[in-house]
């Protein structure tokens, strides 16, 4: 007699392990003195909606945002950041590709969308009249751009390497 | 997607339960940031511990001093009286907007005596108010908030006024900075430190904590409220070792002075 073939979702385990690292990361990381931190979460929502698309994207963008706003200290507002990190997981399924990609496309993905990410902050915070500090913005773009360009490659294959294991 | 656009729409609406979502995501989480945040069991943290207590001391000795020496004895008010500080740790640092962090978490809780509207404190002045509670941790709304706007006397004539981020027509600020917007008929210079005002009860702040320090004093352009761009005697995004100021609400009656 032949047992069932039990498909645990391994792949939906890695990406909720890589949510909760990002976001403690991202929590702690400045509690620590390390300033301006790279944006760990929005740099998974890239890695799963170039996997997955903008739909998946999207939604996991949805959820991301959702940690961050719940995790202490949360946001002022709960649910902006989840509806900023959907648009962003949306925006990023938009450019996957079939098939094997470049790093040189994939940096160029997380160029893009951490730059329309922190557009939305900026104007945002223009229109509530608030002081926007340039300096640490361009930075925070700039390292979560470069931390894109290593992290996403990596997460792909791997997630990649478990589908072909049927692990997906 | 539909659920969280009716929660935003309900929290900017200002029916506010939405904000009730912080205690729970506390609850969870908290114990989790506790433990991976930075600890606080070094020489180094135990010594700028010590630091935030001495430096309360010494505003409390400071703005007692000039109470008696302006308004001896009505102004000796009794907020302070029974007032303690609590050592605390930041443990998170919310995800910043564009104009910064905020919001911090730190490391003390309801079980630590901390409650909700309770001044922060740094060695330098002004942190910001405790917004959430949870058993082990407590939310910070940091100055510099969109929503935190503190109430100021400025200079030694104590001109009156209110500090908050947002600036207002066209002055400009640079990052960090917060502006101070003066009540009608008062008057400010660049170098004015402020203090603040003080509130019933001490709560969310008591008076005399420094605030900051006028950078400079925008142009009226024929607007009719006076306002200048203040330098932050504390900068939020190099925050370690704070202070809760746990405030004992005002039971006895104030006493009157006599000729």
């Amino acid at each position: 007699m032949r047992l069932p073939t039990l498909r645990f979702p391994v792949v939906g385990l890695l990406r909720g392990l890589l949510l909760v690292a990002a976001v403690l990361g991202v929590l702690t990381l400045a509690a620590r003195g390390i300033s301006p931190t790279p944006d760990l979460v929005l740099v998974i929502v890239v890695a799963v909606a170039l996997r997955s698309g903008p739909v998946s994207g999207a939604g996991f963008g949805l959820l991301a945002g959702w940690a961050l706003d719940l995790v202490p200290p949360g946001s002022v507002h709960p649910g902006l950041t989840g509806l900023l990190y959907a648009a962003a997981g949306a925006l990023a399924g938009r450019w996957r590709r079939p098939g094997p990609v470049g790093p040189v496309w994939l940096a160029f993905v997380g160029l893009v969308t951490a730059v329309a990410t922190e557009a939305v902050r900026v104007v945002a915070d223009l229109a509530a009249s608030l002081p926007v500090d340039w300096p640490a913005a361009g930075a925070r773009t700039a390292w979560t751009t470069v931390v894109a360009a290593v992290v996403v490659p990596v997460v792909l294959t791997v997630e990649a390497g478990l589908h072909r294991r049927g692990l997906a | 997607m539909l659920a969280t656009l009716l929660v935003v729409v309900v929290d900017l609406g200002g029916w506010g339960w939405p904000s009730r979502l912080h205690s729970a995501g506390a609850a969870v989480f908290g114990p989790v940031l506790r433990w991976v945040g930075p600890s606080g069991d070094d020489e180094l943290s135990r010594a700028r511990a010590a630091n935030v207590r001495l430096a309360d001391e010494l505003r409390q000795a400071r703005e007692s001093a000039t109470a008696t020496s302006r308004l001896s004895p009505l102004l000796a008010s009794p907020d302070l009286q029974g007032a303690s500080v609590v050592a605390a740790r930041v443990v998170a640092v919310g995800s910043p907007g564009a104009s910064g962090p905020e919001r911090v978490t730190l490391d003390v809780g309801r079980r630590d005596g901390i409650e909700v509207d309770q001044p922060v404190v740094a060695v330098d002045g002004l942190v910001g108010r405790v917004v959430d509670v949870s058993s082990w941790t407590s939310d910070v709304l940091l100055l510099g908030a969109a929503d935190l706007r503190v109430g100021v006397r400025s200079g030694s004539m104590g001109v009156l006024g209110m500090v908050g981020a947002a600036s207002s027509g066209a002055a400009s600020r640079t990052g960090g900075e917060l502006t101070l917007t003066v009540v009608a008929g008062g008057s400010v210079a660049a170098g004015d430190a402020l203090v603040t005002l003080g509130s019933p009860g001490g709560r969310p702040f008591v008076a005399g904590i420094p605030v900051g320090t006028v950078a400079r004093v925008d142009d009226p352009g024929g607007t009719a409220a006076r306002t200048a761009a203040v330098r932050p005697a504390v900068d939020v995004t190099e925050l370690d070792v704070v202070g809760v100021l746990r405030t004992v609400p005002r039971t006895t009656p104030r006493p009157a002075s006599t000729p």
